[in-house]
């Protein structure tokens, strides 16, 4: 499949692992990546709470950016913006005048948002658009016995109402079940459906920092081997900030976190370091042994 | 499976004690309306629009389920919280209150007030009457940051500015700026401890080769002269639009608004 690719700030900045994994799994996936290089930030809704017009304006360039293209559908690899986007997109849908308001803004740059775009983070492309029977059909490398904790990112998850949430499209699951598709073992613990702490880290640093670090602990505690995220925000406050978010709680923490398509690629068979897991703030060494581990017991 | 509230005393079985969280901090915020001066003789003439929309604050039944769910509580059992700042921005959004600045004030200089929210939505979701908690504390964070230009001690204003300013010089997010200028810029005497702090992993990023000095020093992105100028267009209007769907609901000849669900149209 075709897809306007969005693949946001974060992963271009500081998780460039993300950006180079998703380029080594689209291909294997047979995802046709068109990357969106003129779009703009999605503001992770502190534009919108400086200026909400603004927000919702510089989302709608970013959609009419992505209909100009022959994807099927708008792609992104990032829980915020799909949080962020989602919630500019309820507005420009929900009212014409505004729409038009905002298109008139647009026609400047020679842009124009038509209605209804369809905008999806790969976890829904994964489980909505291959399938997860398609997608274990085609692991080369079964995660077996590796132990993976959800770590979802409230973007992704809330409003249900939003986010598109129902019986058909249990959004607030799919994560675990990508994880049993691709035979590794979920692990359930506190954390997986709670806030990173990532938004507030300059405004109250040690409640956000205490947020990480507890639901790291709480992983640890349930035996997690590494957790995995669709969000390079929270992979931030996670991965890059747990030295940090250790002192904090006051114990050790060395919890690996993995991006969602690390996790994809390891199981279709790439090697951590193709899927860029030295470039980690906390090594995945657990999963890294594991990987050789596998390879060993598939060369004996 | 049934348990008491949560980020509240258990007093027993499913029993909390609502008053030692809940209702004290609903009273900490001024809840009652403080009549803007001269106080008329008969009624105050305000817009239609600006009270229904404070309706949405004033549909909340204290029933706290907001305050069990916030994660934020979790871990900062002095927030302020999304029923007491819902609360108040029945007041904010009022035209006749007379302390909208005041009131605003003390919410972004408490460091444990409107700028810990984490935007988690766990309010939204909690809410059985459609308050919207975590919509009204954006709309106080807006008032208060662009509107009023209240500068907080909490970086919280300064953090929406400098986001907005990277933006428009960067077009993509430039994380390497935005911590610095969050407290003031690099410069700046509140800064310089913060930077110190992150020394160590800024040092791990480099070694892992996850920051690159230029990535982190130079600007491999700059917005286009097309953005900046949307940008600046939308900035420099008069007065801020913002669309409140609750006021104005969806059109009604619409496709429903399930965003990820339908089909593509272009």
């Amino acid at each position: 499949m075709k897809v306007a690719y969005w693949p946001g700030c974060v992963s271009r900045g500081f998780t460039p692992e993300l950006h180079g994994a998703m380029a080594q799994v689209a291909p294997l996936l047979d995802i046709e990546l068109i990357e969106l290089g003129r779009a703009n930030c999605c503001g992770a809704g502190v534009i919108a709470e400086h200026n909400q017009e603004l927000a919702d304006t510089l989302n709608a360039r970013t959609f009419a950016m992505a209909q100009q293209t022959d994807g099927e559908l708008m792609m992104n690899i990032c829980s915020t913006c799909q949080g962020a986007q989602s919630e500019c997109q309820e507005r420009l849908d929900a009212n014409a005048v505004y729409r038009d308001r905002v298109n008139d803004s647009l026609s400047a740059s020679g842009l124009h948002y038509e209605q209804g775009i369809v905008n999806k983070n790969f976890l829904w492309v994964l489980v909505e658009d291959i399938g997860l029977e398609t997608l274990s059909g085609m692991v080369k490398r079964p995660l077996t016995n590796l132990r993976v904790g959800p770590f979802y990112g409230c973007y992704i998850i809330r409003p249900a109402q939003r986010i598109g949430i129902d019986d058909e499209h249990p959004r607030d699951t799919y994560l675990a079940k990508l994880i049993e598709a691709l035979g590794g073992t979920v692990i359930d613990y506190a954390g997986s459906h709670k806030c990173c702490g990532f938004p507030i880290i300059t405004m109250n640093k040690t409640a956000s920092l205490k947020q990480a670090g507890r639901h790291l602990g709480d992983a640890i505690d349930a035996d997690a081997d590494c957790l995995v995220t669709p969000c390079p925000l929270c992979h931030l406050n996670l991965d890059l900030q747990q030295p940090l978010a250790a002192a904090v709680v006051g114990r050790q923490l060395g919890m690996p976190v993995l991006h969602l398509p690390q996790l994809v690629g390891l199981a279709l068979g790439l090697s951590p370091k193709e899927l860029g897991m030295g470039r980690h703030i906390v090594k995945p060494k657990a999963v890294i042994d594991w990987s050789q581990s596998v390879v060993g017991g598939v060369a004996a | 499976m049934v348990e008491p509230m949560g980020n509240m005393p258990v007093i027993k079985d499913l029993i909390v004690d609502m008053d030692a969280v809940h209702w004290k901090k609903v009273r900490s915020v001024t809840p009652w309306l403080i009549g803007r001066e001269p106080i008329p003789e008969r009624e105050y003439l305000v817009d239609r629009e600006a009270m229904v929309d404070v309706t949405q604050s004033m549909a909340c039944i204290q029933c706290g389920a907001c305050v069990s769910d916030c994660l934020a509580m979790e871990v900062d059992p002095d927030f302020t919280g999304p029923a007491a700042l819902a609360k108040s921005y029945r007041f904010v959004g009022d035209p006749r209150d007379d302390e909208h600045y005041e009131r605003l004030r003390y919410l972004a200089e408490d460091p444990s007030g409107m700028y810990t929210c984490t935007h988690c939505f766990k309010c939204v979701d909690a809410c059985p009457k459609d308050v919207n908690p975590m919509g009204q504390i954006m709309r106080l964070r807006r008032i208060a940051g662009t509107d009023y230009q209240i500068e907080d001690r909490n970086n919280g204003s300064r953090h929406e500015h400098a986001f907005v300013q990277n933006i428009r010089r960067n077009g993509l997010l430039h994380e390497a700026d935005l911590l610095p200028d969050s407290y003031g810029g690099k410069f700046n005497p509140n800064a310089i401890p913060e930077l110190l702090a992150s020394l160590p992993i800024v040092l791990r990023g480099l070694l892992r080769r996850k920051i690159t000095p230029r990535k982190a020093l130079l600007h491999p992105h700059k917005a286009s002269n097309e953005l900046r100028a949307l940008i600046d267009d939308i900035e420099t209007e008069p007065t801020r639009y913002e669309l409140n769907l609750y006021l104005t609901g969806n059109d009604k000849d619409n496709e429903p608004t399930n965003v990820a669900t339908e089909g593509v149209s272009r």
